[in-house]
C-alpha cells in the first residue's frame, strides 16, 4: 500500500464544471484536485450526484457533447495540458492515453456491431491497423481478459453475452491501445457480488501487468479497500479529504468520511441500526455560504457556516475547519 | 439454420394475413348492392327471373355463405380473379399489365425516400440546433404539409412546360424503337417527377423520424463508449449512432407501403403513369367491382410481401430480432 513519489501521469488542478440549468447555475464539480502515479490506484467515492461521474468525464473532454456546461480548470496527462489540445489531439488522447469504463455495462456496448469489431475499430483508429492485424490483437484482447474461446466470441453481438463478460469487453476496448490511465466509473455496481471480485481482480492483474494508473469511481467502500492504494472523499462536488486507504479507514478526519465508514461498517455487521447521516445533501442550487457539510454536521461549530473550509495537509488531505483525527 | 428458422417464422405470418384479406374481400363482394348474376343481366338489359335464377346457380350463387366462400377461396389459391366484365378480359391479366409500374414507381419512391430521410435526419440530429438542423427541419416541414396533387403540378409546369427537361406523363416515348439502354435512360426520365411527387412526403416524414430517432440514440451510453474510445463525431454519428437510429424508420416504411400504395392512385392520374392506381380509379369510375376487388387482393399481397421483405431486412440490421 505504499505509493510511488514519482512523477503524476495525471493532475487534474482546480476541476470545476457548472450546468446552466433554467433554474440557475448547478455547480456539479467544484476545484477538484488530484494526482495519480504509474501503477497506483486512486478511488474517488462519494454518495450517489456529489458529481463522481461529472469529474471523470470532464476530464476526457466528453462532458460538452452531450450537455452543455462550463468546464474550468486544468487536466494534465504526462504534463501536457488535455483543456488546450484540439479536437484532433484530443481524439488521440481518448483511448489512446486514457481508457474508460463505465457503469452499465448492458448499455455501454453498441447493440448492432459485434464485439470484435468494437474492439478492433479502436486499434484501427489509433494505430492504424488493417482488419486482419486488428482482428488478431483483438482476439489476443479477449484472451486477456478472461473471455473463452476468444476466436468464437469475436463474432458475437453484445446480447449474446452475460454482464460480466460485457464488462469484460468493454475492458478490452478501453485497454486495446495500453492507454497510461484507465478511469474506471463504478466498473461493478451493475454486476453480481461474485462477478464484481473477478472484474476488480482484472482491473488490478491487468494494472499491474501493464502499469497503468487506475483512477476507480466508487460508492462501495469495500470496493476501495480491496483495490485502493489512496481514496479521495468527494462531497457535493468537492474532495473533503484525501488520504492512503489503510490512513482513512482506520482514522478518518473529515465528518463526512467517518458517517461513510459508520455505514459501510454497520453493512459488515448486521447488528444494530443503520447509522444514518442525518439531512440530505444540499441542493446544487442553494449551497450553503460555509462548509456544505455543515448542515448535517454533528460537530458543526458558528464558524462552519462562514466560509468554506481549504483542502489542509500533504499526502493526507482534509477540508474541514474542525478535523479529527481519531479512530472511527 | 437459426436464420432459416427466422425467414420460416416469418413467412408463417404471411398465411393468415392474406386469409384476412380474403375473407375482407369476399365481405365487401357480398355487402354490394346486386351480385354477378343481377350485373349481367342488367347489361344484357331485360333478362328473365328465370335466366337470373340459372345464373345464380351456374355462378354457385345459390349455394350456403360457407360454401360459396370456399369456392372463392379456392379460386383466389389458383389466382383466378375472375373477368372483367367492363373490359371483358381476365382481370389477372389487366393486373399483371399493370403492376410493374406501379411496384418500379414505388420502390422508387420509397427506396429514395428512405435513404434521403435517413441522410437529412442523421445531418440535422449531428447539428442539433445549428443552422444546418433549422434548414433541414424548416424544409422538411415545408415537404410534409405539401400536398402531393399541387406539388405533382407544380412539378409539372417547372420541368416539364418552362424548363422542358423532363417529360410531363406516360412511362416511356411512344413509338420509338431504341436499344434498352437508352430505353432505360427514357423510362427514368419518366420516372423522376411521379417518383418526385409520391416521395417527397415521405423524405420529409423519415428525416423527421431518423432526426429524432437519432437524437435519442445519441443519449445512450455506448455512443459516449464511442466517443470515449476517440471515434470522430463524423463516425460517432453515421456509423455508431445511425447504425441504431435506421431501425425506426425502416419499420416505418415497411407499414407505410400499403399507405404509399394509396398515393401512387393519385400520381399515377397526375402523370398518367400506366399502373394499378389508375386501373383502381378506372375501376372504381366504372363500378367494375371484379376488377376492384382483384387488385385490392392483389395490392394486399404486394403489401404483405413488401412487409416480409422488411421484417427479414430487419433481421439482418439488428442483430437482437435474429433470434
Ligand atoms: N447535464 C446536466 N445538467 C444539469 N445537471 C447535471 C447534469 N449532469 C449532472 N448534473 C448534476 O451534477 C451532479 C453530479 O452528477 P454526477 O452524475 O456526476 O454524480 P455521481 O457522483 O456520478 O453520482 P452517481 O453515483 O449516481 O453516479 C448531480 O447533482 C446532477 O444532478
Ligand atoms: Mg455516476
Amino acid at each position: 500500500m505504499t505509493y510511488p513519489a514519482a512523477r503524476p501521469v495525471l493532475a487534474v488542478e482546480d476541476l470545476s464544471v457548472t450546468f446552466p440549468t433554467s433554474h440557475g447555475a448547478v455547480k456539479a464539480v467544484a476545484g477538484l484536485s488530484f494526482t495519480l502515479s504509474a501503477g497506483e490506484t486512486l478511488a474517488i467515492v462519494g454518495e450517489s450526484g456529489c458529481g463522481k461521474s461529472t469529474a471523470a468525464m470532464s476530464i476526457l473532454g466528453l462532458l460538452a457533447m452531450r450537455s452543455r456546461c462550463h468546464v474550468s480548470g486544468r487536466v494534465l496527462l504526462d504534463g501536457r495540458d488535455l483543456m488546450s489540445l484540439s479536437q484532433q489531439a484530443m481524439r488521440e488522447v481518448r483511448g489512446g492515453g486514457i481508457g474508460m469504463i463505465f457503469q452499465d455495462p448492458m448499455m455501454a456496448l453498441n447493440p448492432v456491431f459485434t464485439i470484435g469489431w468494437q474492439i478492433a475499430e479502436s486499434l484501427r483508429l489509433h494505430r492504424g491497423l488493417p482488419a486482419g492485424a486488428a482482428r488478431r490483437r483483438a482476439i489476443e484482447l479477449l484472451d486477456l481478459v478472461g473471455i473463452p474461446s476468444p476466436a468464437e466470441r469475436y463474432d458475437q453481438y453484445p446480447h449474446n453475452l452475460s454482464g460480466g463478460m460485457r464488462q469484460r469487453v468493454m475492458i478490452a476496448i478501453a485497454l486495446a491501445c495500453e492507454p497510461k490511465v484507465l478511469i474506471a466509473d463504478e466498473p461493478t455496481t451493475a454486476l453480481d457480488v461474485t462477478i464484481q471480485a473477478q472484474v476488480l481482480g482484472l482491473i488490478e492483474r491487468l494494472k499491474t501487468e501493464l502499469g497503468m494508473a487506475v483512477l476507480l469511481i466508487t460508492h462501495d467502500l469495500g470496493v476501495v479497500w480491496e483495490v485502493a492504494d489512496r481514496v479521495a472523499v468527494m462531497y457535493a462536488g468537492r474532495k473533503v479529504e484525501e488520504a492512503p486507504v489503510t490512513d482513512l479507514f482506520r482514522a478518518p478526519a473529515h465528518p463526512y468520511s467517518q458517517g461513510l465508514l459508520r455505514a459501510a461498517r454497520w453493512q459488515d455487521d448486521v447488528s444494530g441500526r443503520l447509522p444514518e447521516i442525518g439531512g440530505t445533501v444540499p441542493s446544487p442550487l442553494r449551497m450553503p455560504k460555509g462548509c456544505s457539510f455543515a448542515p448535517r454536521c454533528h460537530r458543526a461549530m458558528a464558524d462552519c457556516t462562514l466560509e468554506p473550509p481549504g483542502l489542509t495537509g500533504g499526502t493526507r488531505q482534509v477540508a474541514c475547519h474542525h478535523p479529527e483525527f481519531v479512530a472511527a | 439454420m437459426k436464420s432459416l428458422l427466422f425467414v420460416g417464422k416469418r413467412a408463417a405470418v404471411v398465411v393468415p394475413s392474406v386469409l384476412g384479406i380474403a375473407v375482407l374481400n369476399f365481405t365487401l363482394l357480398h355487402m354490394a348492392p346486386g351480385d354477378a348474376a343481377d350485373i349481367i343481366a342488367a347489361q344484357s338489359g331485360g333478362a328473365t327471373t328465370e335466366f337470373v335464377e340459372e345464373l345464380r346457380r351456374s355462378f354457385g350463387l345459390d349455394r350456403p355463405l360457407w360454401q360459396q366462400f370456399f369456392i372463392y377461396l379456392g379460386k383466389l389459391l389458383t389466382f383466378d380473379l375472375g373477368v372483367s366484365h367492363v373490359q371483358q378480359r381476365p382481370v389477372l391479366s389487366l393486373i399483371a399489365e399493370r403492376a410493374p409500374a406501379t411496384v418500379l414507381l414505388m420502390l422508387t419512391a420509397i427506396l429514395v425516400a428512405t435513404l434521403l430521410g435517413m441522410l437529412f435526419g442523421t445531418i440535422a440530429a449531428m447539428r442539433h440546433r445549428k443552422w444546418l438542423d433549422s434548414i433541414i427541419s424548416v424544409l422538411a416541414l415545408l415537404a410534409y404539409a405539401t400536398p402531393q396533387f399541387w406539388l405533382g403540378l407544380m412539378l409539372i409546369v417547372f420541368f416539364s412546360v418552362t424548363l422542358g427537361i423532363l417529360p410531363s406523363g406516360g412511362m416511356m416515348t411512344i413509338g420509338q424503337d431504341i436499344s434498352w439502354p437508352l430505353r432505360v435512360l427514357d423510362i427514368a426520365s419518366h420516372l423522376v417527377l411521379p417518383a418526385v411527387t409520391l416521395g417527397l412526403f415521405y423524405v420529409a416524414l423519415y428525416t423527421r423520424l431518423m432526426r429524432a430517432s437519432m437524437l435519442e440514440v445519441y443519449t445512450y451510453d455506448f455512443v459516449t463508449t464511442a466517443r470515449a474510445k476517440g471515434v470522430s463525431e463524423t463516425r460517432v454519428g453515421f456509423v455508431h449512432a445511425a447504425a441504431n437510429a435506421l431501425l425506426p424508420v425502416v419499420t416505418m416504411a415497411g407499414v407505410q407501403i400499403g399507405h404509399m400504395l394509396g398515393g401512387s392512385i393519385l400520381v399515377e392520374t397526375v402523370f398518367g403513369w400506366p399502373g394499378l392506381g389508375r386501373l383502381l380509379f378506372d375501376a372504381l369510375q366504372q363500378r367494375d367491382l371484379n376488377l376492384l376487388l382483384g387488385i385490392l387482393f392483389i395490392s394486399s399481397i404486394l403489401v404483405v410481401v413488401a412487409n416480409l421483405v422488411v421484417d427479414l431486412l430487419y433481421g439482418v440490421l439488428d442483430p437482437r430480432m435474429a433470434k
